[in-house]
């Protein structure tokens, strides 16, 4: 049972984190047709900001926890490769997320405050942030890959 | 092979699906505390409408390969965690195609005529937020059948 309730948590834990990381590109794409004076950007990549350091984040941290937790209940050895190898690259993306993706968000959102989005700073920023997400992306779908096929 | 690429397809669509829905409420909430004349509210119903709208088209992918998975386990839909996740399946699709949906297109009319302070906006916007709770709670319960499997 407690399995069960630690499954449950992990699953609806992924769909938040990874749900909220594949809506970031569509809003800010969307903010881009916006009008010139970037109030619909600016209004966008503080809802992702919000997004991103209060729900997806902490979703990540607490599906390191669960999944941890899982192994540890279910008495599944640490050697098997969906379980060594998706939980290394689940700590690269959060690593990603963290070091690279936030503090890029947090620049983009200084720079348009302060030079509008017609910026070239803004525009490489805004390329790098959606080069990031593209990444972070393929690492959670080879994640849900591993988690599916269980390789090992 | 073929059952766990439906699976992992299945997996994808649902973290898609449900988690475009789970960011609506919290757009739209931060949307109306922005500035008063609406211009965010417009772009953030805008923004939530087309990514309903790949919700949807994921959704009813969900139910093809859903139905997949039952006919290649060898399933039968005797299970309560089958025929039960379906039916609430249904429900919720129907409560957004049919109810939220054309709530939020009426809302996003209201605001382009008549403002962010109308009081019909106002009442929508309360039953739109009431009904995304439901839809989300019966969410949570599917993820349930889902994965504890009840017979």
């Amino acid at each position: 049972m407690l399995f069960t309730i630690l499954k449950f948590l992990h699953v609806w834990l992924a769909i938040i984190a990874v749900g909220y990381n594949a809506a970031y590109g569509m809003i800010i794409a969307r903010a881009r047709a916006g009008g010139i004076d970037g109030r619909e950007m600016r209004f966008a990549l503080h809802t992702v900001k919000f997004m991103d350091d209060y729900v997806a984040n902490p979703c990540y941290a607490l599906l390191l926890i669960t999944g941890g937790a899982m192994v540890y209940v279910s008495g599944y050895p640490w050697t098997l490769k969906w379980i060594y190898l998706s939980l290394g690259l689940l700590i690269l993306a959060f690593a990603i997320a963290i070091v690279l993706y936030s503090p890029t968000l947090r620049r983009q959102i200084e720079v348009l405050e302060t030079s509008g989005p017609s910026d070239p700073e803004f525009l490489k920023l805004s390329k790098r942030g959606g080069a990031l997400g593209g990444i972070l992306g393929v690492i959670v779908i080879a994640i849900v890959a591993l988690m599916v096929f269980k390789p090992v | 092979m073929l059952y766990n690429t439906l699976k992992f397809l299945h997996i994808l669509l649902a973290i898609l699906a449900v988690g475009f829905v789970m960011t609506f409420g919290l757009i739209l909430s931060r949307a109306e505390k922005a500035d008063t004349d609406g211009r965010e509210l417009k772009f953030a119903l805008q923004t939530v409408g087309f990514m309903s709208m790949i919700a949807n088209i994921c959704f009813v992918l969900l139910v093809i390969v859903g139905v997949g998975l039952v006919q290649l386990g060898g399933f039968t839909w005797a299970p309560m965690w089958i025929h039960g996740s379906a039916g609430l399946f249904l429900i919720a699709f129907s409560i957004g195609i049919f109810i939220l949906g054309p709530i939020g297109k009426r809302r996003l009319a209201i605001l382009q005529s008549r403002g962010p302070s109308d009081p019909e906006f106002i009442k929508l916007s309360k039953r739109s937020a009431m009904l995304g709770a439901l839809a989300g709670l019966i969410t949570l319960v599917i993820i349930w059948l889902m994965v504890a499997k009840p017979v």
